[in-house]
């Protein structure tokens, strides 16, 4: 989030005459910065947020707290770091309130777990987008049979019992499956990132 | 089973949300021996995550995110100060009478007026405000909406934002469109009450009585839109369809994609295919089956007893068949912000038939007059892809009386009717449209209107009548 390395583009300067419409007083143009960010703001919440958070919710909540806070934002600044600062402290605070109601403690909390995903809180957001663009290409790379798990499990939202039986493997194996799956696609992932820092 | 097998089995059940307490702290035991595996989990975690944005992609809808998200800005000062102005007392009746207000009285009630202002604002920015989940995209007519706080606005116009609730066409010639915010359109006409919400995306609509045409955009899966009546319960997950509810039973029609329909009475359910029409009675014992619609009906015949809009049903009696007896009915204008006139009006829908008007189509009227007198005949069409299109009117000015048993019948070419009060905004030719329903009205008073038979006809069937004469 260091402005200080950001580069403009094009799209920074259509964001800033957005702002600037809307620090005169016109509502409409913020439509142009909520369709400039949904996506990279979902991606980053997405992996940044602990379980049992509604991540479009949260996201919602950041473009409303930037649009209400639009006059402290600088123009000809960054304002993707301007809005992933809100994100972040928008995140903290419903993290904060989860923790404080007794069923998040026994359901979700895995304290190590979430230390280690606040130490990767200072990863630039738009790697998460990056991310997402390369967890595609490696969605391609899988065969038929592997890549049904996938759609099993995250388009139709399956229970495990009928993807064993779908398969005709047993739960523990389609566990198994699953597991190995997502290590697969990290590892893709993480090799495709550490190519494209390396070629930059 | 090593340390990481049994963690991969833990973890999956932990993303699976199938944990029970006891291994749940067995999975803790396990994050809190080996960093490692705090780094494996979080990376898992990442991946499942973007696993899950990934998939889902295909089905985000980007704009009913962003329209969302642009509902839920706080308002703008216009809207702000119109939603105050909403909120304070009704203002008495002026009078003819002057105050002049001494200076010292005058700072008080400036200050008391600041005061009075300032208090509506915090209290206006302290409650939460509704959630908008629609704005009215046309609207013509008397309309109200009941707001779940049981306030009423009878000034709806574009752009004002629907919370939920009750909204209203109160005439027979009112119409209202809303677009929910992922663009899904719903329009209401007639006579028509229906409660609008949504939930966690969900669209359900309790259509009381009326009609309803809608141009439903893909829902999100297993939140189909519900739509539901007295005698049905429609699900639908993306299509166009038009509903007509009465009493005794719904007639829905689609025009594109497939409707679910369950019968309230039995709970049997059939899905409706494109250009079908069912019919959900609460007589068991009645068909419930899709029909094919003949997608260029162009005649139609009123059945006064089914179709009966507005009137007062007279019951066939002594050989005299039922009719539709012209009701009084104090008529605003469009925008509901004219003159009250007093017109007695008989109004018959042509319902899910919905017939297209064509260049050589009549409308024939078939009727009774106790004393001589202007008669305006007249038809609202709509669009055939839906939503209110225009009205229609014939006046004819000196129509002579009926006598005894006797009726007239008067045949009125297409091209005699013209634009409804000259309004512009009214395609200029209604062929092409779906006649939606006719109209029949005297002014001032009911000179004993009695309407006993409405019929479209078209070239074909006239040529046939004149045959068999």
């Amino acid at each position: 989030m260091d402005t200080m390395r950001h580069r403009r583009t094009t799209d920074d300067t259509v964001v800033d005459e957005a702002v600037e419409r809307v620090q005169r007083g016109e509502t409409a143009p913020f439509e142009v910065v909520v369709r400039r960010y949904e996506r990279p703001l979902r991606a980053w919440l997405a992996v940044q947020a602990p379980p049992g958070i509604d991540v479009e919710e949260i996201a919602q909540r950041s473009f409303v707290a930037a649009y209400g806070r639009l006059h402290d934002y600088k123009v000809g600044t960054n304002f993707g770091a301007w809005l992933f600062t809100i994100a972040r402290y928008q995140l903290k605070t419903e993290t904060t309130r989860l923790r404080r109601i007794a069923d998040y403690h026994a359901r979700y909390e895995l304290n190590l777990l979430e230390h280690e995903q606040e130490r990767r809180l200072d990863e630039p957001p738009e790697h998460q987008v990056m991310r997402l663009d390369h967890l595609q290409t490696c969605l391609e790379s899988l065969g038929a049979h592997v890549r049904r798990f996938v759609t099993w499990r995250y388009d139709e939202c399956i229970p495990l019992d009928e993807m064993a039986e779908r398969s005709q493997r047993s739960v523990a194996a389609v566990k198994k499956q699953l597991w190995k799956l997502r290590r697969k696609l990290h590892d893709c992932i993480e090799g495709r990132m550490a190519a494209e820092g390396s070629l930059s | 089973m090593n340390t990481e097998d049994r963690f991969s089995i833990l973890w999956t059940d932990y993303l699976e949300g199938e944990l029970d307490e006891t291994r749940l702290a067995e999975l803790r035991e396990l994050l809190a021996s080996d960093p490692h595996l705090v780094e494996l989990a979080a990376d898992s975690l990442r991946t499942h995550r973007l696993l899950g944005m990934a998939e889902s992609e295909r089905h985000w809808q980007q704009d009913a995110f962003v329209a969302d998200t642009m509902a839920k800005l706080p308002v703008g000062d216009e809207e702000f100060v119109d939603e105050v102005m909403h909120r304070l007392p009704c203002r008495p009746p002026q009078t003819e009478r002057t105050w002049i207000l001494k200076p010292k009285v005058l700072r008080l009630a400036v200050v008391a007026a600041a005061a009075i202002f300032v208090a509506a604002v915090l209290i206006y920015r302290v409650t939460p405000g509704p959630r908008t989940i629609a704005r009215v995209t046309a609207v013509s007519g008397s309309v109200e909406w009941t707001a779940d706080g049981g306030r009423v606005r009878t000034d709806l116009k574009i752009g004002t934002p629907i919370h939920g609730g009750v909204l209203e066409t109160l005439t027979h010639d009112s119409w209202v469109e809303c677009a929910f915010l992922d663009g899904t359109k719903v329009s209401f006409s007639g006579y028509s009450a229906v409660t609008l919400s949504e939930h966690k995306r969900q669209k359900v609509l309790h259509l009381r009585e009326g009609n309803m045409f809608a141009d439903v955009n893909p829902q999100p899966e297993n939140r189909p839109m519900r739509v539901i009546t007295r005698t049905a319960e429609a699900e639908v997950l993306g299509t166009k369809f038009q509903v007509a509810c009465e009493q005794q039973s719904t007639s829905l029609r689609v025009k594109e994609g497939l409707v679910r329909v369950r019968r309230l009475a039995d709970g049997s359910t059939s899905e409706v295919p494109a250009d079908h029409v069912i019919v959900a009675a609460l007589e068991q014992e009645t068909e419930f089956a899709p029909r094919p619609h003949k997608e260029f009906a162009t005649t139609w015949k009123a059945s006064v007893r089914c179709d009966i809009g507005y009137g007062e049903l007279r019951h066939a009696a002594e050989g005299r068949p039922a009719s539709v007896h012209a009701k009084p009915l104090l008529w605003r204008g469009d925008d509901g912000k004219q003159e009250p006139r007093l017109l007695y009006i008989t109004v018959l829908n042509t319902g899910t038939a919905a017939p297209i008007l064509e260049a050589d189509s009549i409308i024939r009227v078939r009727g009774r007059l106790r004393e001589d007198a202007l008669v305006v005949f007249g038809f609202t069409a709509n669009h055939s892809q839906g939503g209110f299109a225009g009205k229609y009117s014939h006046v004819k000015k000196h129509m002579k009386a009926t006598r005894g048993e006797e009726c007239f019948e008067v045949d009125i070419p297409l091209r005699g009717f013209g634009r409804d009060m000259g309004l512009e905004h009214y395609p200029e030719s209604p062929v092409g449209l779906e006649l939606h329903q006719c109209w029949i009205l005297t002014l001032n008073r009911g000179y004993g209107l009695d309407i006993e038979n409405v019929e479209l006809q078209n070239r074909d069937q006239r040529t046939k009548e004149r045959k068999i004469l």
